[in-house]
């Protein structure tokens, strides 16, 4: 039996090539995604080791719950979350036992002028710009060459940022630090290992510690140990010399503070996993559809020899087994192939990322594990898509053996028609709950993807033949006789068309609904930059914070009536990590015309904070709640613990332009996030009454123009930026589904060369009676258009009327308008004819190929 | 272009020779065959298993392609040319009956039989249409798909279907292969009233000697040479004629019937 189960794969590969194909993409994918995050783990994890080197660090307590996986602030204190230490608690009376060396970390971000003028860029752009003191005798900096920079105005650069920069030691450039541009003079070349694509500058320890540590506070102290300390032992030494303010410090061996960075690191690289291999999971899923279809077809051709296999006495299970047995070789071969496609991937990745200067560790980590997971889950797929018809085949009666001609009968549809019906009715009815609102919402709709999805799936064949009807309308009655004959074709088998096209189905549903929710989206946060934003001009810039110098620039602008400035920073709020955004005082009525839900949004000028609706919920605040924060820089002095400030909410807001859950007045602000950590990320601007619009725009443009990364936007162009952010995460979206949607195709290619060599007879009467082979092209390709805009069209409906629920289910979150992008979703229709065509490409020549004797006396 | 002289034969073959594969596996299905079908009959090929006779047919028909030696159909010579031609000869000049599998499966009755006449995007005159399937009898399956029609009624279709573009020769192989003798008798019935009524010129393939019966004519293969030609035929003569050609007892029986054979096929070239 097992003979047998061989050769029929053996004997006939490009029956299973294009099984074998979609099941190395999906497996590629779930390989290339483990083997994508041991390669950023390993990464990271050695910029963690070269970047964090110090024996023993001195940090801040908790100010929350769970001080350790929060966001913001640097990985050894992840500062948000803790005190801050005084710069001076190691210095005074004798040397620690042991220590070579203490050394606090002050550091903030700056931005580099470049030969060219223009702001230095870290790796791929997003890399960020980092200024640090340059401590003399730092064992973590290598110079080399020229000296360390020790007076004001000196810098050195680190040796990939002197190359980004295209600057060399001696040269003179600009440096926004602190809020301002200063003139600055390159003196040396410094190595610092785990840079990987930041631009570091070293700057003076005097300007360093004014602009980074401004009141005398940094996140965290370094200390190195000695020849011959264990930093067990320079850890007890420096407790016992802090003693006092054991209250209010921590001191922590090297090794648990890099244990904690790369526990950090991994659980976001875990999410980042997940996130891509549920995409894998939708790839996988699709292709299944093709073995399932494949293996169908196979059973079906294969009909008189399996009868002839039960006639001499194979039983149902050896049967069934053969088929199944074909399933699994199909699956193993792919998964083989499937592991190193994914490591190429990864390969191919890392290449370019090294071009943009991003350098990843080197290796591809596939762990024995990874193959193992790849290769049952590329057999585990194969068997279960193949268990269906394999079933089928062990039902065959022997006595089938001796019928001239064998079909596999048709089943009736009626059940899967009422089934479906029944699911999808029940997905509306979810839909319908989740518009009516209410805190089930989110699960309704949850619900409600999984109902309709699934409905249109199992409902498919039953409304195959209707939907084909009306969409081959056209082509029936202008193509005689072709698009009839295309028609009946493709009608005649609703299961296996409802098969193929079910595939492109799903990806088109994920397509349509993230192109609705997109432009909802960009609707809604275009409408609440047009309602809420009154000012003329807004300040923003491309590294997030805007420099000081420059905002002070732009208002001192002639023609320049009032102005107001909104910060960001992290922030701890009800020992929770937060996000807090403060504004300048009389913000509010002047330039942005917020609105509260409840309460009043001018209580922020009285010391109160306002809050957002769906934070307000979660945490059950209402106006009158008091709340919680901490005050990070508090000194430690005290020996007091951290400290705590209060305030009350005075009003509930509810707007996506608000970018975090709390907001403060400017004042709450200064105390809660530490200098460093504050971010400056918007300055409105009111002309005044009957002034020049365009001469104000350029004086604000020349006055921020020296600090290179600030852009001045009226309110459309605002909208308009926030509209391309949304545009980038669809974009990324998209090219996650385009996988499946490549599967897909390869389903339809698949289904119509199969289903070429199953009607090789037909095919041939034909040709006898007197079809041309481009006749015989255009049949199939017309068919293969009709399956792919069969499979988009229900894939959009589903997909669109789910996304179209979000508006109302999630009014909370800010999505308050619902736009279709109707031409998107034409577009995308005509993209899936368009696939068709591709996809009937090849089986097309192939049947135009076929020669009309053997086909016509085939057997 | 149809030829005017209405008693010249309708298809000829030349010293047609058709050999499959090559060197040692060679293996020659037609050995130097001449041939005259005549117009407005029906001539029925036989012949054992391997005597060439669907081939035959096959290089007639322009569904393969002879060695050498010529075709010429109406005319045309088949044997020479490009598989476009060949095509829309097949559409507008040949009609083909099969033994099995002769119907689009996705379209009517009525679909089918004009289905030559769409494909070539032409229309169909609809008095001939109805003459043939009054001819036929199936005025009344004529929506019916396939599937619900019994074998005899889907071979009169597919005959239906030949006759639909007044070819200049029909050729049906082994029409009534699959059918029990009522529908057979349909079917035959119909090709000969299509020829005595309609002038239609048939060639068929067949091993069944009633069936020969329903021939003007009857032509034997054996072994890719023509053997024996017979008019008028009879079930008897037919009978008999075939049994000549059958191979030999090996081992019991006199030496005289061996030469019996070939003595007996000689006859039956020689002797009309």
């Amino acid at each position: 039996m097992f003979r047998v189960t061989w050769r029929g794969v053996r004997q006939h590969p490009v029956r299973f090539v294009l099984s074998v194909l979609a099941v190395v993409l999906g497996i590629a994918f779930v390989t290339g995604t483990f083997a994508l995050r041991g390669v950023l783990s390993d990464t990271f994890h050695s910029i963690v080791e070269s970047s964090m080197d110090a024996d023993v660090y001195v940090r801040g307590v908790p100010t929350t719950d769970s001080p350790d996986t929060a966001p913001g602030g640097d990985l050894v204190s992840t500062s948000s979350n803790r005190t801050s230490v005084p710069l001076d608690l190691l210095d005074g009376a004798g040397t620690i036992p042991g220590s070579a060396g203490v050394f606090p970390t002050v550091q903030g971000s700056v931005i580099l002028v470049g030969a060219d003028g223009t702001a230095v860029q870290g790796a791929g752009g997003g890399a960020p710009s980092i200024g640090f003191a340059a401590w003399p005798d730092d064992p973590s900096l290598t110079l080399l060459s020229g000296r360390a920079p020790a007076a004001e105005g000196e810098i050195a650069l680190e040796t990939s940022a002197l190359e980004r920069s295209g600057l060399h030691v001696g040269d003179a450039t600009r440096l926004v630090v602190g809020g301002e541009v200063e003139d600055v003079d390159v003196v040396g070349e410094v190595g610092f290992p785990g840079a990987s694509g930041a631009i570091l500058v070293a700057v003076d320890p005097t300007t360093a510690v004014a602009t980074f540590a401004p009141d005398g506070t940094v996140p965290s102290i370094a200390v190195y140990a000695a020849e011959g300390t264990t930093p067990d032992e320079l850890a007890s030494a420096v407790s016992a010399r802090l003693s006092a303010q054991a209250g209010s410090v921590q001191v922590v061996t090297g090794d648990t503070v890099r244990a904690e960075a790369k526990a950090a690191i991994d659980t976001t690289l875990g999410f980042v996993s997940t996130f891509l291999l549920v995409f894998a999971a939708i790839a996988l899923f699709v292709g299944g559809f093709i073995i399932a279809n494949t293996f169908t077809m196979s059973v079906r051709q294969r009909m008189r020899e399996i009868a002839v296999l039960r006639a001499i006495g194979a039983s149902p299970t050896q049967v069934f087994a053969s088929v199944v047995g074909q399933a699994a070789i199909v699956g193993a071969v792919g998964a083989v192939v499937g592991v190193v496609a994914g490591g190429g991937l990864v390969v191919g990745l890392r290449a370019i990322l090294d071009k943009a200067g991003l350098t990843l560790s080197g290796g591809v980590p596939i762990t024995a594990s990874t193959v193992v997971v790849a290769l049952v889950t590329g057999v585990v797929v194969s068997v279960v898509a193949a268990a269906v018809p394999a079933r089928r085949a062990a039902k065959t009666p022997p006595v089938d053996a001796m019928r001239e001609s064998v079909t596999a009968g048709d089943r009736s549809l009626r059940l899967r028609g009422v089934l479906g019906l029944v699911l999808v009715a029940l997905g509306v009815g979810a839909v319908a709950a989740a518009i009516a609102g209410g805190e089930n919402a989110g699960s309704f709709l949850g619900l409600a993807a999984v109902l309709l999805l699934v409905g249109m799936l199992v409902w498919a064949p039953a409304i195959a033949t209707a939907v084909v009807r009306v969409l081959a309308w056209p082509v029936v009655r202008l193509g005689r006789p072709i698009g009839a004959l295309a028609q009946g074709n493709v009608v005649r088998n609703p299961r296996r068309t409802a098969s193929t096209a079910g595939a492109l189905m799903i990806g088109m549903a994920l397509v349509g609904a993230a192109s609705v929710l997109a432009t909802s989206t960009q609707a809604s946060m275009r409408s609440v930059v047009d309602d809420s934003i009154t000012a003329d001009y807004l300040l923003q810039s491309a590294s997030q914070d805007i420099p000081v110098g420059a905002a002070d620039a732009a208002v001192a602008a002639p023609a320049v009536a009032s102005s107001g400035r909104v910060w960001w920073g992290p922030a701890a709020v009800d020992a929770e990590p937060s996000y807090v955004l403060a504004v300048s005082d009389g913000l509010f009525g002047d330039g942005w015309d917020l609105e509260a839900v409840e309460g009043d949004v001018t209580s922020v000028d009285r010391g109160q904070v306002l809050v957002q609706r769906s934070a307000a919920k979660a945490h059950g605040w209402t106006v009158g709640s008091t709340l919680t924060f901490a005050v990070p820089t508090a000194t430690a002095a005290s020996g007091d613990a951290a400290t705590t400030t209060t305030a009350t909410v005075g009003g509930i807001v509810d707007s996506p332009a608000v970018g975090a859950p709390v907001v403060v007045p400017q004042s709450l602000f200064e105390q809660l996030v530490p200098a460093t950590q504050r971010i400056l990320d918007m300055v409105l601007i009111n002309a005044a009454p009957g002034a020049d619009l365009a001469t104000l725009r350029g004086d604000l443009v020349a006055a921020v123009k020296p600090y290179l990364v600030v852009s001045v936007m009226d309110s459309d162009e605002f909208a308009s930026s926030l509209a391309d952010q949304v545009q980038q995460v669809l974009v990324i979206l998209y090219a996650l589904l385009a996988l499946s949607i490549v599967i897909a195709v390869l389903g339809i290619v698949n289904t119509l060369a199969l289903s070429i060599m199953e009607r090789t007879r037909e095919i041939g009467l034909m040709r006898a009676v007197g079809l041309g082979r481009l006749q015989l092209s255009a049949v199939v390709i017309v068919e293969s258009v009709l399956i792919a805009v069969f499979g988009a069209v229900a894939g959009l409906a589903v997909g669109v009327g789910l996304a179209s629920a979000m508006p109302s289910a999630f009014a909370d979150s800010g999505l308050s308008e619902l736009v279709v992008p109707w031409g998107t979703l034409v577009a995308m229709v005509v993209v899936a004819a368009v696939v068709g065509v591709v996809a009937a490409a090849w089986p097309a020549v192939r049947a135009a190929r076929l020669p009309v004797l053997e086909s016509v006396t085939y057997d | 272009m149809p030829s005017p002289d209405t008693t010249a034969p309708i298809a000829v073959a030349r010293a047609l020779r058709k050999v499959y594969g090559s060197g040692d596996t060679a293996v020659v299905a037609l050995d130097h065959v001449d041939v005259d079908f005549e117009r407005g009959r029906l001539t029925a090929i036989m012949g054992p298993s391997g005597s060439g006779k669907s081939t035959l047919m096959h290089c007639m028909a322009g569904l393969d392609r002879p060695t050498s030696g010529e075709v010429v159909v109406d005319g045309d010579q088949v044997g020479r040319m490009s598989e476009r031609q060949l095509t829309r000869l097949r559409r507008t000049r040949l009609g083909f009956v099969f033994q099995a599998f002769n119907l689009i499966p996705t379209l009517s009755a009525r679909e089918n039989i004009t289905l030559p006449v769409d494909l070539a995007r032409g229309s169909v005159d609809q008095a001939w249409f109805d003459e043939v399937v009054d001819v036929v009898g199936l005025r009344d399956r004529l929506d019916h798909r396939p599937s619900e029609l019994s074998g005899g009624q889907q071979q009169r279709v597919a005959c239906a279907r030949a006759l639909i573009t007044r070819p200049s020769v029909v050729f049906a192989d082994e029409p009534t292969g699959n059918l029990d003798s009522v529908a057979s008798a349909e079917v035959l019935g119909f090709l000969r009233r299509s020829v005595d009524r309609l002038g239609q010129s048939v060639v068929m393939v067949t091993h069944e000697p009633s069936t020969a019966a329903y021939a003007d004519r009857a032509l034997f293969l054996a072994d890719g040479r023509l053997v024996g030609d017979l008019a008028d035929p009879t079930p008897d003569t037919v009978l008999d004629a075939l049994r000549s050609l059958a191979p030999a007892r090996v081992g019991t029986g006199s030496d005289s019937s061996a030469g019996t054979s070939s003595a007996a096929a000689s006859d039956l070239l020689d002797g009309r």
